[in-house]
């Protein structure tokens, strides 16, 4: 492996230098080749993954300035945009909501809400997964939900890999919490970072109540397909439920009754939703975040010590590089140009263009992580959706939303990863009802856009 | 006395090896040592994955590995009990290992300490691209161990 990631990385910087001195194309000034040089080279380092994600793009961001594709100043300023504060405040919020315990109480409510047979508690781990994903990111309620997930197929006495109900309750989780992560700004961090560079480059928002109008009506639909897709690969091959059941009410009863730091979590949680959704335009959506994560602090519902154990700092470094890069590709007219030359050859309609940039986006998400995904993506949809007279809201939503839908490969986004290592399913498990559901998500996605996106206001 | 090693691990195990290993022993009028060894390659993947994409600090991510490998702990134990049990049945005198740690240097280790006539295993479930790029740890194990390996393999 290490000789593996050696070669990868000799030979990556070997181009990238060879790029430097020979890619002159043109048509395209220096700094937009230059630009496109280091986004060849992030792009590469996303891909491979040879070096963490967050270091590729501080890379990016000190290559810029070095490099003039732009001035120092412009480059570190663009750490401070507002994504990277609205993703740093969602994700104090989501750690608090973690150590407080709402999360974990919320994850066993639903799952107790509906009627016991083996066809509903199937229901209720996909919907109370996805549900969660609209409020924490997907990759932390597969986290929290795992061990839950684990004590009832314990209880039911489950084998690993013989099991089909256990294959079907591990899948349930994963995908659940992948299709509920792109219904909000909270799901993961691509939303915010399609948002930040949206702002960035044309100085438009999209609101986070707007978000939601334009999205979760094609999640509850996604959530059904994925419900008949598990139904159909895994049978279910237990009868009855009553020891999950037992399981989960012991679970609740340890839990005992909610006290003043789980209070406090949930009402700042709910004002921060309330607040995002109808004073996010007037104020910021980063300032409304940022300021809810004061208020743990402020009115001491959780100590400092305890929420920075569960944030991962190095975020702030991997949107700040991606969203630097995307800006350098526009201002450079480097993305313009790849526009151009992607689309001389080919006369498309707008629509088959939105055909092919979800597929392109879905096949990515499925090897690479989903902000890289966007990171790539975005910058080129922007300048290929100018030439058709696609608004950039539409390609926003076309990019950011199949980004985050990856079912198939167990390492194609963290949820599946989580599963996977349950060691319930095998990985032809997930790929034969993955690829199915993936066609069946993507297909309902573009469907949903033409049908229902113009009852909202979105039309192309 | 004659001792085979039968080595399992998180992902190297099946039935069919684990019936193999029980005839070989009676047949060889053997005692069986079975080594199963958790693997946590798998967790760890998942835990620099969880870190590195940017969502979870080192608490959540670090409880996560724990939980994964105490599962893995857990399941390797029944593994080892029903084995166990099978061998009582068969007239087949036993010892058990749990390790945690690379499949290849562990069985090293065992197979030092044990001195065994034979070790039986059975392959990863990977496919012949990802041997091909990353190598096979069986045929790692078969370069540098000192006792004959059998490998069974599956359908």
């Amino acid at each position: 492996m290490r000789t593996w990631r050696t070669t990868i990385l000799v030979l990556t910087f070997a181009g990238f230098f060879l790029l430097l001195q020979f890619f002159k194309p043109e048509g395209l000034n220096p700094q937009g080749q230059r630009a496109i040089v280091i986004f060849i080279l992030c792009l590469t380092l996303w891909i491979t993954d040879v070096i963490p994600l967050a270091i590729t793009s501080l890379l990016a961001i000190v290559l810029l300035p070095l490099l003039n594709v732009m001035d120092t100043k412009t480059a570190f300023s663009l750490f401070g945009n507002r994504a990277v504060f609205f993703i740093l405040g969602a994700f104090i919020l989501a750690a608090a909501l973690m150590k407080s315990g709402v999360s974990t109480r919320l994850a066993l409510i639903f799952l107790t809400r509906i009627k016991r047979s083996p066809q509903a508690l199937l229901l209720s781990v996909l919907l109370s997964s996805a549900f969660l994903a609209f409020l924490m990111p997907a990759h932390a309620v597969a986290a929290l939900m795992f061990p839950i997930i684990l004590e009832i197929a314990r209880s039911l006495k489950l084998k690993p890999r013989e099991s089909s109900y256990g294959k079907a309750l591990f899948l349930s989780l994963a995908w659940g919490a992948v299709i509920g992560g792109v219904a909000t700004f909270l799901g993961g961090a691509r939303n915010p970072l399609a948002i930040g560079m949206l702002w960035e480059e044309y100085r438009i928002r999209i609101g986070f109540l707007e978000w939601m109008i334009a999205v979760v009506p094609i999640v509850l639909v996604m959530l059904i397909f994925a419900y008949a897709v598990i139904r159909i690969f895994f049978k279910i091959d237990i009868k009855d439920v009553t020891l999950a059941e037992n399981s989960l009410k012991e679970k609740i009863k340890k839990l005992g009754t909610m006290q003043r730091q789980e209070k406090a979590v949930g009402i700042i949680m709910l004002i921060t939703i309330v607040c995002w959704m109808t004073l996010g335009n007037k104020i910021g959506l980063a300032s409304i975040a940022i300021l809810s994560a004061i208020s743990l602090f402020v009115f001491n519902i959780i100590p400092w010590k305890e929420i920075e154990e569960y944030v991962n700092w190095g975020v702030i470094l991997m949107y700040g590089g991606a969203i630097a890069l995307g800006f350098a590709l526009d201002q450079s007219q480097a993305a313009e140009w790849l526009a151009r030359q992607a689309l001389s050859p080919f006369k498309i309609t707008p629509i088959v263009f939105i055909i092919i940039i979800t597929l392109i986006a879905k096949l990515l998400t499925e090897g690479i992580s989903n902000v890289a995904t966007v990171a790539i993506l975005l910058p080129l949809g922007f300048a290929l959706g100018n030439t058709y007279n696609l608004s950039p809201v539409i390609i926003v939503y076309v990019i950011a939303v199949p980004a985050g839908l990856a079912f198939s490969l167990p390492m194609g986004t963290p949820p599946n990863a989580v599963c996977y290592a349950s060691g319930y399913y095998k990985v032809s498990d997930a790929v034969k009802a993955g690829i199915i559901l993936n066609i069946i998500s993507w297909i309902t996605f573009l469907l949903m856009a033409k049908i229902y996106w113009p009852l909202v206001g979105l039309k192309f | 006395m004659k001792q085979i090693l039968l080595a399992l691990s998180t992902t190297r195990q099946s039935p069919k090896t684990i019936d193999y290993a029980l005839k070989q022993a009676q047949k060889e009028k053997a005692d069986l040592a079975i080594l199963f060894i958790v693997d946590p390659d798998l967790p760890h993947l998942i835990l620099d994955k969880m870190m590195d994409v940017g969502f979870m600090g080192d608490k959540p991510s670090m409880e996560l590995y724990q939980s994964i490998l105490e599962e893995y702990r857990e399941r390797g134990k029944k593994i080892i009990e029903e084995i166990s049990r099978k061998a009582d049945e068969l007239g087949i005198k036993c010892s058990t290992i749990v390790a945690e740690g690379e499949f290849v240097e562990e069985c090293l280790i065992v197979i030092k300490q044990k001195n065994p006539e034979m070790t039986i295993l059975t392959r990863a479930e990977r496919s012949s691209l990802s041997r091909f790029l990353f190598g096979s740890a069986v045929n790692r194990l078969k370069q540098k161990s000192q006792c004959p390996i059998r490998v069974v393999e599956e359908e």
